[in-house]
């Protein structure tokens, strides 16, 4: 027995001393610029997508960490290390700031004007809302349109079917995801589903696996099914600009493949990663891409998708009170 | 349904330790020895899925161990159910952000009662246990809680002093349990509740886990002083559990001061276990 106990107890010992624990940093600046480089490093999922040099990045950036002197500078310094990703979906949260990329959007023509969609000319004052969904009839009476402007602003089953049923005598639809900056997910695959005849395979998602660049899962299918209880069956505009972000481009990347449906309007914003975060040292939130999304040809979409019709807003038309991008969405739809 | 009638029979007369059924006189009834605790604790959370940094935190839990001897003949070898219950609540160093935690534990296990010297006594088995929890991160992102899951096979020994004073005795006892054997759930760092839900994907989810990736103590210190037939406890309770998948680390600590009872308890339930009928139940 004692011969026994003396073998099993320096097993234990050696077996309990497998678990590593993982690397921690100081709460110095030094400490929390390292962990903010080493959690982007190894799970942040564009690095090898953007022929992005992270090592590189950290030499220039380390470089000018001498020269910080406050707390915001530091801050500044890290946030623009973050921008280097050229991704909307990266942050960093601390009590006093918000770092963010906003290029995407801010590079280009921002085609819509909220207050145009307001006037007499299409919805009005007297639209309808449901869900959060803004709705009415344009066109004379012929054309519905749906104005979506948060995928957070969540609708049931029920705000669809009542919508639709009052729609129900529009020869087309307009749905309007313009400056929609996302939300769930799960609101992008329900309201998408309603377009579909039947389960279609509509992109694929990855996630990270191990610290490398390239760690992988294996694809995993995306299919949207078709709702029986909520469908629209008659021709679809939806309506993009580089605002229709994250959830909204998930949303895009789905109606793509969605029968008698057009995508009309300026490139989406992209955001084709679904984010994750961590926490640095003195407890600010870095947020990052983690999983890729893909389209069903398994074409990235972090860059955004195109329209099937370009259109840009035009300052001449926006001034007499009309909406280029609804304007030819009404047209397309009148000639079906 | 005999589960239900035990519990509740079960739970009524715990509460009160001065409750204590009676034994009748001319038949034998196997004892069941129940120690319920309560206690204040503190919480020390590493959850490498949350966050990175430490979580620190109190709350509290409560815990009842029911013993009983495996039948009237045989007073050798017990059978032991545990049930845990913590609540609590942990928050980072730089206090940006917290964790609220809640997780139970459910275990059935069998122990050999061993008294190698007077007054002294070693129990010492096994217990299949079975661990939910689930932490809630305070922060809005999609990695906003995560699910600990586990099934363990434990080591189990319980060391007992009975210290004569004056005509009785308190008893100092302590209680130690430690997985050896198990399953657990450990999302991939990468990849959010969601498209788990979404694709069904349980792809490195479910892991074996054996001390190479898992190991833990469960301690519980009482000093026992009776009272009439029962028992008031003072203890203290630690409790530590470290795991390790999919380039994760996870890790509770907890440190209670908790006090409680221990009385014994007759239980009857199904057709052959019937109470005598000067046994009134409120229940039947």
């Amino acid at each position: 027995m004692k011969k026994q106990f003396k073998f099993l107890l320096p097993l234990l010992l050696a077996l309990t001393s497998c678990i590593e624990d993982p690397q921690t940093y100081p709460n110095t600046w030094q400490g929390n610029f390292d962990a903010l480089w080493n959690t982007i490093d190894t799970r942040y999922c564009y690095l090898d997508y953007k022929q992005i040099n992270w090592d590189s990045i950290h030499v220039v950036y380390q470089g000018r960490l001498s020269s910080v002197s406050t707390e915001f500078d530091f801050f500044d310094l890290m946030g623009n290390m973050l921008n280097e990703l050229k991704d909307g979906h990266v942050n960093l949260y601390s009590d006093f700031d918000q770092s963010r990329y906003w290029n995407w959007f801010k590079d280009y023509p921002s085609n819509f004007q909220a207050e145009l969609i307001y006037s007499p000319r299409y919805l009005g004052s007297n639209y309808r809302i449901s869900g959060g969904i803004r709705y009415g009839k344009i066109g004379g009476g012929t054309i519905g349109y749906m104005y979506y402007g948060d995928f957070s602003a969540t609708f049931t089953s029920d705000n669809l079917n009542y919508i639709f049923k009052y729609l129900s005598d529009c020869q087309g639809l307009i749905l309007d995801v313009r400056d929609n900056g996302g939300g769930y997910l799960t609101s992008a695959q329900t309201l998408a589903s309603c377009f579909f005849d039947e389960k279609t395979l509509t992109g694929y998602m990855t996630h990270k696996t191990g610290d490398g660049h390239s760690d992988f899962s294996g694809p995993l299918a995306m299919y949207t099914d078709k709702t029986d209880s909520t469908h629209w069956n008659k021709p679809v505009m939806v309506l993009t600009n580089r605002m229709s972000f994250s959830a909204t481009n998930a949303f895009v990347s789905q109606m793509k493949y969605a029968p008698r449906t057009t995508i009309v309007g300026d490139r989406t914003g992209g955001g084709g990663g679904l984010p994750l975060s961590n926490e640095l040292p003195n407890g600010w939130l870095v947020r990052f891409s983690a999983c890729p999304m893909y389209d069903a040809e398994m074409q990235q979409t972090e860059w955004g998708l195109d329209p099937d019709v370009k259109v840009d807003m035009s300052s001449a038309d926006a001034l007499s009170g009309y909406d280029t991008i609804i304007e030819r969405a009404i047209a397309l739809l009148w000639v079906i | 349904m005999l589960k239900v009638y035990w519990i509740t029979l079960g739970l009524t007369l715990g509460l009160f330790s001065g409750v204590v059924a009676q034994q009748s006189e001319d038949k034998k009834y196997l004892l069941s020895s129940m120690t319920s605790q309560i206690g204040w604790s503190s919480l020390e959370l590493n959850d490498g899925y949350l966050s990175d940094l430490p979580y620190n935190g109190y709350g509290m839990h409560v815990n009842t161990t029911l013993r009983r001897f495996m039948s009237l003949e045989n007073n050798r070898i017990s059978l032991r159910n545990d049930f845990d219950l913590f609540v609590g609540a942990a928050v980072n160093m730089p206090q940006t952000a917290s964790i609220a935690y809640i997780g139970g534990n459910g275990g059935l296990g069998m122990q050999a009662h061993f008294k190698p010297l007077k007054n002294f006594q070693v129990l010492v088995g096994g217990e299949l246990d079975a661990e939910m929890g689930i932490k809630a991160y305070s922060r809005e992102v999609n990695n906003a809680g995560n699910l600990d899951l586990a099934a363990n096979l434990n080591l189990a020994v319980t060391i007992r002093y009975d210290l004569p004073v004056w005509k009785n005795h308190v008893r100092l006892q302590a209680d130690f349990r430690s997985p050896l054997l198990g399953l657990m759930f450990v999302p991939v760092r990468g990849e959010s509740y969601s498209e788990i839900y979404y694709f069904q994907n349980y792809e490195n989810l479910f892991h074996l886990s054996s001390l190479h990736n898992k190991y833990g103590l469960n301690a519980r210190y009482l000093i026992q002083i009776p009272i009439n037939k029962s028992f008031v406890n003072i203890g203290l309770h630690s409790e530590y559990l470290k795991y390790a998948a999919n380039n994760m680390v996870f890790r509770r600590k907890t440190t209670s001061l908790e006090i409680g009872v221990s009385c014994d308890l007759v239980l009857f339930g199904g057709s052959k276990n019937r109470a005598p009928v000067r046994f009134i139940s409120s229940e039947w």
